[in-house]
């Protein structure tokens, strides 16, 4: 049976959604859905690999707050709730949904701003909220970004999917070992300004799985879980940058968008708009940018929005804050554009589904 | 039974509630209880945690400003309206 990639993009003016077959060469554009109306931070698709499963977006609208959006046919049609997504009358009103992590069995966690977690079991109908991670001593210890102070990201062990690992900017990485009721903060890498996280694919060994990150001040990997953490930004044209995807099966292959921080100007160094890869778990690195703009990039590629695909070769994909797609069908080493006049592109996210 | 018009983002929400929705409602916030369990869900888009007004809507009730304390009568006109927030 031949298989179809959905990719799933979240601008700041609703959600667009591209498809196209195992090739991966001409893409069909659709959105924007959600309406314009609403900042879409992220997509996830819910579904086993092969169904057709229920697609969820993390959204904010500036009058009506944020919500989540579920969708069972594709992203045609939406429904919403945030219902009890707060941390209460007395708590901070909840800014933004940040990231969506389906698990099984209508099972969703959802990290906000300000940094906490809530888990949906009805499929993103209602919420509760997880307080353990945001308890006082650990918040305390926390400080707001450019972007505010998002929990953005919330990871699950591939055959235990009780574990998991959060990453609050700027507050650190957390791990749980029992669906987010008990969680321990992890050292920090470079800092605690975690700008993306990432699990290897099958690097599980006894001290626990391989996990990456992009901080403020450099990437780092991880071969027990988040326990110590090892410096591989060396090779890099700068240690600074947002998103980091992992390879579908390959634990030693990473993609980055190294991107200038001096005087907060967030583009690629010297404006040569590349991703970073490499295939020896950051020991060494190589610019792929083989079909991507020559003329100088004024732009940036932000924390979500950088993408694989499960197929072999893996797709990359990734998505300018300039509204800029770009999609690479074998595994980064050539490029072309999907979609070049898209809302600033916040997320890009890819599922197979059956033909 | 207060007459209340609801914004058109606001309807794109709501689909079944159209623009004009008519309540048995003695107070602003009042309205909104009743929206909201006409049309479930809608309290949460109007309100913000504490039961505050979002940050840019608007309440008016016969062309005056209102807060969720305003009295309705029985022949009022409610409009909740989005300001001007940017982006």
């Amino acid at each position: 049976m031949s298989q179809r990639i959905l990719l799933m993009i979240g601008t700041k003016k609703g959600a667009f959604f591209a498809e196209t077959d195992e090739a991966r060469r001409g893409w069909r554009l659709r959105g924007p859905r959600i309406s314009g109306t609403w900042t879409v931070y992220s997509l996830a698709y819910g579904g086993r690999r092969g169904d057709r499963g229920r697609l969820y977006a993390a959204a904010s609208s500036n009058w009506y707050g944020p919500a989540v959006w579920w969708s069972d046919d594709l992203g045609e049609t939406w429904a919403h709730s945030s219902h009890g997504l707060t941390y209460g009358d007395s708590g901070p009103a909840v800014e933004q949904i940040w990231c969506l992590a389906p698990v099984d069995g209508g099972t969703v966690y959802a990290g906000v701003d300000p940094a906490g977690l809530f888990h949906s079991q009805d499929g993103g109908q209602t919420w509760s909220h997880l307080g353990a991670l945001r308890a006082r001593g650990t918040r305390d210890s926390w400080r707001r970004t450019n972007a505010g102070l998002p929990l953005h990201a919330v990871l699950l062990h591939p055959h235990d999917r009780r574990r998991l690992w959060a990453a609050v900017g700027a507050g650190g990485v957390y791990t749980s070992p029992d669906g987010g009721e008990v969680w321990t903060r992890l050292p920090d890498a470079g800092g605690p300004c975690v700008h993306a996280l990432a699990l290897a694919p099958e690097a599980t060994s006894a001290a626990g799985p391989r996990l990456y990150q992009q901080g403020h001040d450099g990437v780092f990997r991880s071969d027990d879980g988040g326990r110590t953490w090892l410096d591989v930004s060396a090779g890099l044209p700068s240690r600074f940058g947002f998103p980091l995807a992992t390879h579908p099966r390959d634990p030693r292959a990473l993609y980055v968008v190294p991107l200038d921080s001096a005087g907060a100007r967030r583009a690629p160094p010297d404006g040569r708009l590349a991703v970073w890869r490499s295939r020896d778990a950051g020991s060494t690195w190589e610019s792929l940018r083989q079909g991507l703009p020559d003329e100088p990039v004024h732009a940036g590629v932000w924390r979500a929005a950088l993408t694989t695909d499960p197929l072999d070769p893996a797709g990359v994909y990734f998505g300018t804050n300039t509204g800029q797609l770009y999609a690479s069908p074998d595994e980064g080493e050539t490029w072309t554009a999907v979609a070049p006049y898209l809302p600033p592109i916040l997320s890009v996210s890819a599922a197979v589904l059956p033909e | 039974m207060a007459t209340v018009l609801l914004p058109r983002t606001l309807v794109e929400l709501f689909p079944a509630a159209g623009g004009r929705v008519d309540v048995d409602a003695r107070s602003v916030g009042d309205v909104i209880e009743r929206l909201d369990a006409a049309y479930p869900g809608m309290g949460d888009r109007l309100l913000d945690a504490g039961s505050r007004l979002r940050r840019h809507l608007l309440l008016f009730v016969d062309q005056e400003r209102a807060t969720l304390d305003t009295a309705v009568g029985p022949r009022s006109e409610v409009r909740i309206i989005p300001a001007l927030s940017g982006g």
